[in-house]
């Protein structure tokens, strides 16, 4: 028997099947097959829990901000200072990496979804690249939004610092991202892992002095942003406090975090590639 | 005969009442927790400041027993063995031990909720009282273990290296103090935590809330005492409430700076209540058998 | 002694009504409940275990008030749920045990009864494993293990074979016979798989849309009803069947041309299959009286309210 879905011409399958969306009975391409999966990773983590809690986070972060703003003398270095620094780069930022960094390949193997992930005829290294993109799509988005948000109900203060940390705020929430997605692959528990690594390294050894500080994100976050903001003299105050931050200037810095984000790309990429999961089930 | 040929058993004896269930939960959840390297490094870590303070205190009074000045020099800095120092020690203690917090209660509450646990509990004979004290026991016990037994042990430490027993008979307040302020820390947090972890039971979630709270609302506190110096904002800081609370214990709060430890008092009163209030709506057997 | 009795019993979770004024009375021994999704099975177990209490109406089971003395009923009743209701950190020994102690064992006979309870239904190799690593074969075992540990007169099972291979299956049934007939323990099983009610109860509880459509024992609710026939003819059958659907025979499946299995009402007589049949120039060549199985039943019961 003929089947009238393999008899179909290729053509009409063609002239009929919308850009993006399966044909039914047809082999769906490799490309849409990613863009499936892409928009698959965007939807499952977006309309999840921890999106609830990011944006109470953010909101709770927004008030700090709006009372903030009604300081009797408020200036864009104390901004920078008070709020941005303490506030976004040390806290909301690495949270919600995790949030959504450390969940895109975490949490399907908490869910024990991952061998259907696997059992897709999408090659691993493909997979591993969608996630990527996916998640720091959304860390990205979700970061830049929340410290556009903050800076414009900072008023002109906020104003004037965006552009301080901007490129430096992308950078960091893109490498936050890699480096808690590519945790998510090596270890089992890769979201404890994540925090684990954020409590210690990045809050306790990140604001240590001495050079110990470098192996934490935040450090060159804050190196991009001092040099950026030289001209509002967002810095260490004071000689010590300059003398034990050792900080390197802000191109360095962003060279440096390119240069990280490229690694633990590769790194997670690899990993995912050639690491045979024992918790599939 | 061997167990396997035995068959099925009768048993019919006496019954314990329902209350030493509790018991058993608390000892269940501190064998899951311990059974888990990545706590032991949690608790590691969490005791590096009282390694450090240990030390301190060996290192001063071996200095001291060689140079009475030396001691006399390092007592100016108060860097321990007075009230506000051990006050200070635990509320570091409590700071570092946020995240491990964090996972006891993803493992000890969270994991109930989302495999299945309070539907193993609760269809046992204890009602769903003996399943809350089990487990907000289970999470004060860890509370002590980073923050209460350290102070002690660092107490009688300084204690027994001077060179007689006065220090004990002079400072009797810091015994109450590290009692008072550990009690504080456990109820507290272990009600907060449970209360979160019931509603939150997923792990990023969870800490993710857990984090908020414990770094955002001092910000918020700080930034809206700042507009008009008004200090009663300062009460919306949860660790700092139970901070004045604990000095207030080792006697060393200054009661002319607001807010006072009644008022401290009152509102982690009612922020216990809430957070119970919570965790019974959330316990309701309707909502968890499936 | 009855083993429950409902009197009245209704429950609602907000608007939605899940058990609607249920009296009933039911004796010892081992009852199947069964019933479509939703209507009112899981609810009714609840209420029987004394973890909701009914919005209205009192119920008692083995002789205890639920809504008074609930505590005191779940130390005399095992409840093995449908979900995995473990705690996958600890060893199965430790979950066995600790189940033990919630209903008032001491440490150590709770402990020695573990080990008894596991070697009984053949777990006792992997007693220290952490089960969360069970397959889902020895995850059910397990929480009939759980059940089982403190000795309870009344075994409450929420699809006991759910998941399980065929060879699990039927030692899961093997051992539910067995505490049953061997061990006097009395069996309230909640499943949609009929063939394991069939071969495990003697009653069964039909529950539809919140109320109880049927119940008793298996072999008197067949015996009320002897009405199923199949018939086979040759000749046309057309006219013959209209005729016997409009003498009030319902046609329940036609398996060919010459062949149809049929239900007859309550007063109905072999003969007049005969009469119809010449009616119509048709030559009957079998009827044969069906044994109904419960599958059969269950519809039929449902149909019937």
């Amino acid at each position: 028997m003929t089947d009238n879905f393999t008899a179909r011409p290729a053509s009409t399958a063609a002239r009929t099947t919308p850009p993006g969306s399966l044909a039914r009975g047809a082999a769906p391409s490799q490309q849409s097959a990613c863009w499936h999966l892409f928009l698959l990773t965007l939807k499952r983590q977006f309309f999840s829990r921890q999106t609830l809690v990011a944006l109470s986070l953010s909101a709770l972060s927004c008030v700090i901000i709006m009372a903030w703003s009604r300081h009797p003398d408020p200036d864009a270095r104390k901004f920078a200072e008070q709020i941005v620094v303490p506030l976004y780069v040390v806290f909301l930022m690495p949270i919600l990496a995790i949030c959504y960094g450390s969940s895109v390949i975490g949490g399907e193997r908490e869910d024990g979804t991952l061998i259907y992930l696997l059992m897709s005829p999408i090659p691993r290294p493909w997979v591993y690249t969608i996630k990527f993109l996916a998640g720091n799509v959304l860390v990205a988005g979700w970061s830049l939004s929340a410290l556009l948000l903050m800076c414009l109900l900072g008023g002109a203060s906020g104003r004037d610092v965006l552009p301080v940390f901007f490129s430096a705020c992308l950078l960091g929430s893109i490498g936050y991202s890699g480096l808690f997605l590519g945790l998510g692959v090596l270890f089992r528990h890769g979201t404890i892992i994540s925090l684990a690594y954020w409590f210690f390294l990045e809050v306790l050894f990140g604001n240590m002095p001495g050079i110990i500080k470098r192996v934490s994100v935040a450090y060159y976050v804050r190196c991009m942003v001092y040099d950026a903001g030289s001209a509002f003299d967002i810095g260490p105050r004071g000689r010590v406090a300059r003398e034990t931050f050792l900080a390197i200037s802000g191109q360095a810095a962003a060279q440096i975090l390119s240069l990280g984000i490229a690694v633990l790309f590769l790194v997670g990429l690899v990993s995912f590639w050639r690491r045979e999961f024992r918790d599939l089930n | 005969m061997a167990i396997k040929t035995a068959g099925y058993q009768k048993w019919d004896e006496a019954r314990r009442a329902p209350a030493w269930g509790v018991w058993a939960i608390v000892r269940t959840g501190l064998t899951i927790v311990l059974r888990r390297r990545v706590f032991w490094i949690l608790i590691g870590l969490g005791l590096l400041n009282f390694l450090f303070n240990f030390a301190f205190i060996y290192l001063k009074a071996t200095l001291t027993i060689q140079n009475g000045m030396i001691g006399n020099f390092l007592d100016n800095y108060q860097v321990t063995g007075t009230g506000s120092a051990f006050a200070e020690f635990m509320f570091a203690q409590a700071s570092i031990t946020a995240l491990l917090l964090a996972f006891s209660g993803s493992v000890l509450i969270g994991g109930d909720y989302r495999q299945g646990g309070v539907v193993y509990y609760l269809s046992r004979r204890i009602d769903r009282r003996h399943y809350v004290m089990g487990k907000l026991l289970t999470v004060g016990a860890i509370v002590s273990f980073i923050t209460t037994l350290p102070a002690l042990a660092l107490y009688l430490e300084y204690g027994v290296l001077t060179s007689s027993f006065d220090y004990f008979l002079d400072h009797p307040r810091i015994l109450t103090g590290i009692l008072g302020y550990g009690l504080v820390l456990a109820v507290v947090q272990s009600l907060l935590l449970f209360a979160i972890a019931a509603w939150v039971p997923r792990t990023v979630p969870l800490v993710m809330s857990w984090l908020g709270v414990f770094v955002l609302f001092p910000l918020l506190a700080e930034a809206l005492r700042a507009i008009q110096d008004n200090r009663t904002w300062l009460l919306l800081n949860l660790w700092g409430d139970m901070q004045r609370l604990g000095s207030w214990c080792f006697g060393t709060l200054n009661e002319n700076k607001a807010p006072g430890a009644l008022t401290c008092a009152s509102i982690l009163t009612v922020l216990c209540g809430l957070c119970l209030f919570l965790i019974l709506s959330r316990v309701r057997a309707v909502e968890v058998v499936q | 002694m009855p083993l429950f009795a409902l009197d009245h019993v209704s429950h609602s979770y907000g608007s939605v009504s899940a058990l609607r004024d249920v009296t009933l009375q039911v004796e010892p021994g081992t009852i199947g409940l069964i019933g479509q999704n939703g209507a009112g099975k899981s609810t009714l177990l609840k209420i029987l275990l004394g973890l909701i209490r009914p919005t209205q109406g009192r119920s008692q089971v083995l002789g205890c008030d639920v809504g008074s003395e609930a505590r005191e009923l779940r130390g005399r009743v095992g409840f093995m749920p449908e979900a995995d209701a473990l705690i996958p950190d600890l060893y199965g020994v430790d979950l066995v045990a600790l189940a033990g102690e919630l209903c008032g064992m001491p440490r150590k006979q709770a402990l020695r009864r573990a080990h008894e309870v596991l070697s009984y239904l053949d777990l006792g190799e992997v007693r220290y494993r952490p089960c969360g690593g069970y397959s889902v074969g020895m995850k059910q075992r397990l929480k009939l293990a759980a059940a089982l540990v403190h000795d309870p007169e009344l075994l409450l099972l929420d699809e006991p074979t759910a998941g399980l291979d065929p060879d699990g299956r039927d030692d899961m049934l093997n051992l539910l016979q067995s505490l049953a007939r061997r061990h006097g323990k009395s069996l309230i099983l909640s499943t949609h798989l009929l063939g394991d009610i069939d071969r495990v109860c003697e009653q069964v509880l039909i529950v539809h849309r919140g109320t109880v459509r049927g119940m008793g024992r298996i072999g008197d609710l067949r015996a009320q009803f002897r009405g199923l026939y199949r018939l086979s003819w040759r000749g046309l059958a057309a006219g013959f069947l209209d005729q016997l659907q409009s003498a009030g025979v319902l046609l329940r499946s036609t398996d060919s041309t010459d062949a149809v299995l049929v239900e007859t009402p309550s007063d109905w007589a072999v003969r007049r299959f005969y009469e119809i049949a010449a009616n119509c120039n048709v030559i009957l060549r079998d009827i044969v009286p069906q044994e109904e199985d419960l599958e059969d039943l269950y519809h039929r019961v449902i149909q019937a309210a």
